[in-house]
Formats: structure tokens, sequence, C-alpha cells
């Protein structure tokens, strides 16, 4: 076989679609945020910037523990900085547009009449984002706006 | 038939060296508890719950539960201070199907008693106060040092409910809690009227819980049928596990052996037909080891023979030189061998490991995509145009991901992700299969050739000794190979016993495997029996012609109809609850509650018997809504169904929507609930 007579052949390419991580799919963003709303923040509302921090926080395990630590006021060991997530700037737009969130004030959002029914059949539904609704449980609704401030500062 | 009902409330308040309390009297039928505006709101309805120790469903345990003013201050006296409670307490009086009463006593904030603690009295009643045995009965907590017993177990038993057990999400199996009922029976001023079941408790991991709640409530067979079906799938799970603890003792037993077998790795239906036989390798061919013991057993033979014949004459010298060389010079090649099986079991050894856990994230990976298929069915539900995959602004199809929605390289839907995954995964099984065969072969030459190295190791050390000894040594050599032949042939007898067994333990485990598939078989689909159909049938029945009564419009009644799937009002494929304005929300659970009742009075179901409503939606409902509610609770056959409404509706509007509505008024009078009482 000759490699040569290769380059001579006709390629045709087809574009096919590409796997998308699950986690990217708006419902499901839609409905981490509900949850976060819903057991993070007081009367369902909060700044968007806090919804930035809660998807960081609820990401992973190690993720928790580093907020954990910056609200407890842990040594200054703790260094880290977050940047907003564009995805979660994506699925807030969606979810204000589809009624799960309603604008409060500038920067600010808070669940709707439909976010509300969304984040309570979650609540229920107890093999649906179990991670995050247990990480959503243990942080409660104990995160300051200076907190959030530092977290996106850095210190 | 009513399971329980209730008979007598009565709350116990002592402050400032006062009692302050309250007593309500439930009858038969509908009651009407009327307490004016923020005086004695939930009061009745929160302290019910306390006393039967459901008071998760108000979402707070033990004393929490209650209002302050019951269990930390309140306010009294003339002119009004605030004074702390030193103890308070709630009783209530119940009964079951048999007449047969019970007292039951809690108290709220207590030095000398928990509030996890339940006395009660059986065979009296508030008023007439015998003096009879007191039991002591816990809530919640099952601590090794309680000797007492729960109070559910209790509650249980006197309502004569036989609790099925239900799996958790952890795998274990669980009864199906009294707490898990209560939703469907009580609806609660705050959360209650968000949906139906809305209060139900999630703390239990138990599966699927609200459809177990309300499958067994209605007292449906469908429910004994998918029970039997998971106790199979349980029974079936554990003898695949014996049959692979089997298969892995007698893998150990057969390692580092050039005996090998290809058991099958799962439970085969006929597994009689197809018994595989033990095999050994030897000089790279397999031989039956029936065959092969015989065959080995002839060589001693023919060692031993030939040892006695001979006298066993020493060698000379230059022969035993020669036959060292040789024997030297082919472990050498023989080791060799075996260090490259070696290093090629360690290679597919890890490659094993690699493939295990590629296929370990693909199952990840495909749960987590399954649960997106799900969270976008359930935003479907709810109205979502975004789960539809419509912008809600523009109506343009917009594609279902948070990227850029102008990618060249479109994105996968979901549906085609989950497919893909699973290609994967089948492809990756697939070559796994492949593999483990490839690895278990590898294991058994390599157990084979190191048997022929030690042996070849054996002789040699042998000669080199014999050379070292040179004058009147015997040539054991032949006598060595025989002992060690001997030694094999031991060895291959033993395994081939260990493979007798197993093949027993297998052939038993197969004849059960078979007899667990014909009871499957004989399993129908999930239908429902006769009975089943005419229950459903009458619930729809009956849940429409009430919502039509209570003047619901946000769905035509024509399309309102009961899912066989979930048991809860539908329209169309949406559960009706999330279509619905907020008012017509409480229309639907006023209209499901008490269907739910009043099937009861004509079916055997496992219903309470009794429906009690916290302040039912004054401020969104219309008056002439109201009425028809009060209407048809009062319709229910009074000796099988009670219904309890507590309301602070003004009393002008109330009189008016109770008129033509058989009921009993409990008022207990304008101000405060709490009034001073005798101790």
């Amino acid at each position: 076989m000759e490699a040569a007579h290769l380059f001579d052949l006709n390629f045709t390419f087809k574009s096919r679609p590409i796997p998308v991580s699950p986690e990217l799919r708006p419902m499901w963003m839609i409905a981490k945020l509900s949850l976060a709303l819903h057991l993070a923040c007081r009367g369902g509302r909060a700044s968007v910037l806090k919804l930035h921090l809660l998807h960081w926080a609820t990401a992973t395990d190690g993720n928790l523990s580093k907020l954990i630590s910056l609200r407890d006021g842990a040594p200054e060991l703790i260094r880290f900085s977050i940047r907003p997530d564009p995805f979660v700037t994506r699925a807030v737009a969606f979810a204000c547009a589809d009624s799960f969130f309603e604008q409060y004030r500038l920067g600010s959002v808070q669940l709707s009449y439909r976010g509300h029914l969304f984040a309570g059949v979650l609540s229920e539904n107890n093999q649906l984002l179990a991670e995050e609704r247990e990480r959503l449980r243990n942080i409660g609704k104990s995160i300051s706006e200076s907190t959030i401030k530092q977290a996106f500062r850095g210190r | 038939m009513r399971k329980i009902t209730l008979r007598h409330l009565r709350v116990r308040v002592v402050a400032g060296g006062t009692t302050l309390g309250s007593d309500w009297a439930f009858e038969d039928g509908l009651n009407i508890i009327w307490a004016e505006n923020t005086q004695g709101k939930s009061s009745v309805f929160n302290a019910i719950l306390f006393a039967l120790g459901l008071e998760i469903l108000l979402g707070r345990k033990g004393e929490l539960a209650m209002k302050p003013s019951l269990r930390a201050e309140l306010e009294m006296g003339v002119p009004e201070e605030t004074v702390p409670v030193a103890e308070s307490w709630v009783e209530l009086e119940i009964e079951n199907s048999h007449g047969r009463p019970v007292l039951i006593k809690r108290y709220i904030r207590s030095d000398s008693h928990d509030d996890r603690l339940v006395v009660v009295r059986q065979g009296t009643r508030i008023a007439e106060n015998h003096s009879v045995l007191e039991e002591n009965f816990f809530l919640h907590d099952r601590g090794a040092a309680q000797r007492e017993a729960g109070f559910h177990t209790f509650l249980a038993n006197f309502a004569g409910w036989d609790l099925p057990r239900v799996s958790t999400f952890q795998g274990s199996s669980v009864p199906l809690y009294i707490e898990c009922l209560f939703p469907l029976f009580f609806i609660e001023q705050v959360r209650g009227w968000t949906g139906i079941q809305a209060t139900m408790p999630t703390r239990f991991g138990i599966r699927d819980v609200a459809k177990q709640a309300t499958e067994f409530v209605l007292g449906l067979d469908v429910s004994e049928i998918s029970r039997r079906r998971r106790e199979l799938h349980e029974r079936k799970a554990m003898l695949r596990s014996q049959w692979d603890g089997v298969l892995s003792s007698f893998n150990e037993r057969v390692a580092q052996s050039p005996a090998f077998a290809s058991l099958p790795r799962s439970p085969m239906v006929d597994f009689a037909l197809q018994v595989p036989r033990l095999l050994v390798l030897s000089d790279g061919e397999s031989y039956d080891v029936v065959e092969w013991l015989a065959a080995q057993r002839e060589r001693i033979n023919v060692i031993q023979g030939s040892a006695t014949a001979e006298k066993s004459r020493a060698p000379s010298f230059d022969s035993i030189k020669l036959r060292l060389e040789a024997n030297e010079e082919r472990l050498f090649i023989e080791e060799s061998r075996l260090s490259a099986l070696r290093n090629e079991l360690r290679r597919t050894e890890s490659l094993h490991k690699t493939m295990r856990e590629s296929i370990h994230s693909l199952e990840v990976d495909l749960q987590k995509n399954e649960d997106a298929q799900k969270l976008r069915k359930l935003g479907a539900n709810i109205g979502s145009k975004v789960a539809l995959g419509v912008c809600p602004t523009c109506a343009q199809e917009i594609r279902d991901v948070l990227l850029d929605q102008n990618l060249d390289v479109p994105p996968m839907t979901i549906d085609e992700n989950v497919k893909f995954i699973k290609n994967q995964k089948e492809l990756a099984s697939a070559f796994l299969e492949i593999q483990q065969k490839e690895h278990e072969m590898n294991r058994v030459s390599t157990g084979a050739q190191a048997q022929v190295v030690d042996t070849l190791r054996a002789l040699v050390r042998e000669d080199r000794a014999a050379l070292a000894k040179p004058s009147g040594r015997p040539d054991v050599t032949a006598i060595r190979e025989m002992l060690a032949l001997e030694r094999q042939v031991a060895r291959i007898e033993e395994v081939a016993s260990g493979f007798d067994l197993a093949v027993n333990r297998l052939l038993d485990l197969a004849d059960k495997w078979t007899s667990l598939l014909a009871e499957e078989r004989t399993l129908p689909a999930d239908i429902f029996s006769a009975e089943d159909k005419k229950k459903l049938a009458r619930l729809e029945r009956d849940f429409r012609s009430m919502l039509q009564e209570f003047e619901f419009k946000s769905t035509p009644i024509g399309e309102v109809g009961i899912s066989r799937d979930s048991y809860r009002p539908s329209a169309r494929e949406f559960e009706l609850v999330f279509d619905s304005s907020a008012s017509d929300n409480i229309r639907v659970l006023w209209a499901y509650t008490l269907a739910l009742l009043s099937i009861s009075t004509k079916h055997m179901t496992q219903h309470v018997g009794i429906a009690c409503f916290d302040e039912p939606g004054q401020q969104q409902v219309s008056k002439a809504s109201r009425h028809a509610f009060y209407l048809a609770a009062s319709r229910l056959d009074p000796r099988t169904s009670q219904v309890l409404v507590t309301t602070s509706e003004e009393k002008e509007d109330l009189v008016r929507e109770l008129s033509g509505v058989r009921h009993q008024f409990i008022d207990n009078g304008p101000g405060r609930v709490l009034k001073p009482v005798r101790p």
C-alpha cells in the first residue's frame, strides 16, 4: 500500500455533533440555581454574583471547603479568587426570560412562582442534583455580602 | 371504615402560676373550628399533628414546631406582661375502627418530660379520666438505651395499618413510615397548599415516596405486584453474588497451577447441559484432567519400574555433567519465558484496571446525562419554554446548551448524548470481555510455566549436588522426578475435587436461578387489577365533579384526569398543579383530598378516614367556591369520614357560606385561644 497515493484521494468531512457535558444543559443549570436560591439565599433572592459563587462552591467538595474556610475567617493560607462563569450568566438570562426568576433589584434576582414550584419539586426528588443539594444545605443561608466580595477579589 | 377518629383536643400551658388552655371536641362529619384572626392561627392543626408525633409535616421537630406562646413565653394578665412558660402539653383523644379510645399526651415544655416521649393511656377518654396504665412511647430517636417502643409503631397497630417495606436510595429497606402518608390527609397552612403532598418528608430517602404513599393509601393491588418484583430482583442479585463467590474461591484454588476451567461468570439456566471440563495445560497443549492424571500416574509407574529394575546404579560423573549442562540451558530458556509471561500478565492486569475505570466513568457520565433528561422533562412539565427548545422571548428554536448558540459544530441533544455514551459503554464492555478471556489464558499459561521452571530447578540443584559429592551417591534424579510428579498429581487431584464441589454448588444455584426466572415470568406486567381500575375511575369521577362544583377554571374539566402513573391530578401529560393559577391550585387540593376520602367510603382502602384543612385559602378563593367546598365536605358519609377545617375567616362570611351545610361549629370565643382554666 503506497502512502503517497492517499494524497490524491478526495476526502469528505461530515460535520457530526459533539457530545456536551450535561452540566451545560440550560435546564440543569436553571435547576441548580433554583435550588441554590431556595436553599442558600434568604427569601429566595440573591445577587447574581452570589449565584456565581454558589455554583462554583457546590461543584466539588474542595471548592466547598474553600468557601467554608473563607466564611469562617480561616488563616491567610487560603488564597483563591474566582471569576464569574459565563454559563451561569447565560442560564440566569434564560431563567429570567422563562419566568423561573424575576429581577429583584439591579444585579439581583429572586425565585418567581414557577421557580419556587421547581425548587420544591427538586427538593423532593432525592436522586437529582443530590451532591449539589447536600452542599447547598451545608452552606445554608450563611453567606454574607462581604464573603462574596472577598471571594471575587481574592485575599 | 375510619382508621382513626379525632375526638378531643386539649392544650394546657402553665405560666405565671396560672393554668391556661383550651379544649375542642370533634364529631363525625364536618367540623368547622373557628378562631379569631392572629390569635389562634394554626394552633389546633399544629397541636393535633404534634400530639400524633407528625410535626415533621410542619418542617420542624419537637417543641420547636409549636408557637413560642406555647413553649417559651406569652402575654397574659391585666395589664399585659410577658410571662415565661413553666410547663405545657397537648392531649388528644382518638378512637380506632373498633371504637377503642386512647388518650395521648405529649409535653411541649417540661422539666421532667422529654418532648420525644408520648404518654398513652388506653381505654379511657378525656372526660372519663379512668385510672389506667400509662405507657410511654418514644418518637424519632431509636437509641440503644431506649427501652420504650416506638409511638408510630403503636399508632400503626392501633389504626390497623400493615405498613409495607420500601427501598431507599442507599439500597436498604425501611417501612413506609406513617409520616409519609399524612401529607395526603393533613393540608398544612404554609407549604401544604403549594401542591399535592407538598409537606412530604424526604429525610428517609425512600425511592418514589409520593407514589408509594398514594398507592398504599388507595389500597391498590399493583403495589403488591411491584413489591414482589422488587423482592425477586433482590433475590436474583443475591444469587448472582453467591455464584460469584463460588467462582472466586475456585479461582483462588486454581491460581498458580496449570489447571483451568471456563466456568460461566454469571448464573446460567442450562448450566447442567454445558458443564465445562477441567483442563490442564502442559507443554502448550490442554488435556482433560482425567486423561492428564492417568498419563502422569503412568509415568510415575514407569519411573518406579525402571528405578527398581536398575537397582539405582549410580551413573558416571560425565553423564551427570552432560545432563546438568543440558538442563541448565533448558532452565535458562524456560526462566526467560516465565519472565516474559509474567510481564505480559502484569500488562493485561493494568489494562484491565484501566478499562474498568473508564467503564465506571462512562456509567457516571451516563447517569448524569439521564438526570439531565429528567430535569428537562420536569422543566417542561412546569411550563418552561427553554426545556422545549424554544426561546421564551422570540419563540425561535434554540439549542439545548449554554454554549454559544452559533457554534459551527452543532452540539448533541441530550437524547443523542445518552445514546452516544451507551454505545461507548457497550463497546468498552465488549472489549473488556475479550480482554478478560485473554487475561485468564495468560494466567493459566504463567502458572503452568512456573511449574515447569520449578521442576527443572529441582533437577539442576540435585545434579549439582551429585557432582559436588561424587562417590557412592545413588542417582536420585529419577526419584526426585517421580516425587515432583507425585506432588503435582496430588495438587491437581485437590484442584479437581475442588472443581467438583464448585460444579455441584453451581448446579444447585443454576436450579434456583431457573425457578427465580420462572417466578418472574408469572408476574403480570404492572397492570392494575379490576378493583384498582374501579377505584381509580371513581377517584377521577369524584375529583372532576368536585372541581367543577368549586368553579375550577384553569383547564377544561374534560381534559382533567388522574394520572395512572403518579395518581395525581393531570391534564394531558402535565401534572395539573403546575399549570394552574394560585387559587385554582387550592381548588385542586380541596377536590383531591376530599376525593381520596370519599372513595374510601365505597372501597377498601388504607385511608385514615380524616381530612384536615388548615386555613383553606380565604384570601384567594371566591365565597361561592368556599361554600361549594364546605357543602362537598359535609356530604361525605359521616360514619366513615371526618373533616376538620380550621379557619379565621370573617364570621359573617363564614356563616353565610355554611348555610345549608351540615356541620359542627366549634368556637371557643373571641380573644386569645388560651384562656384561664381550672387545672
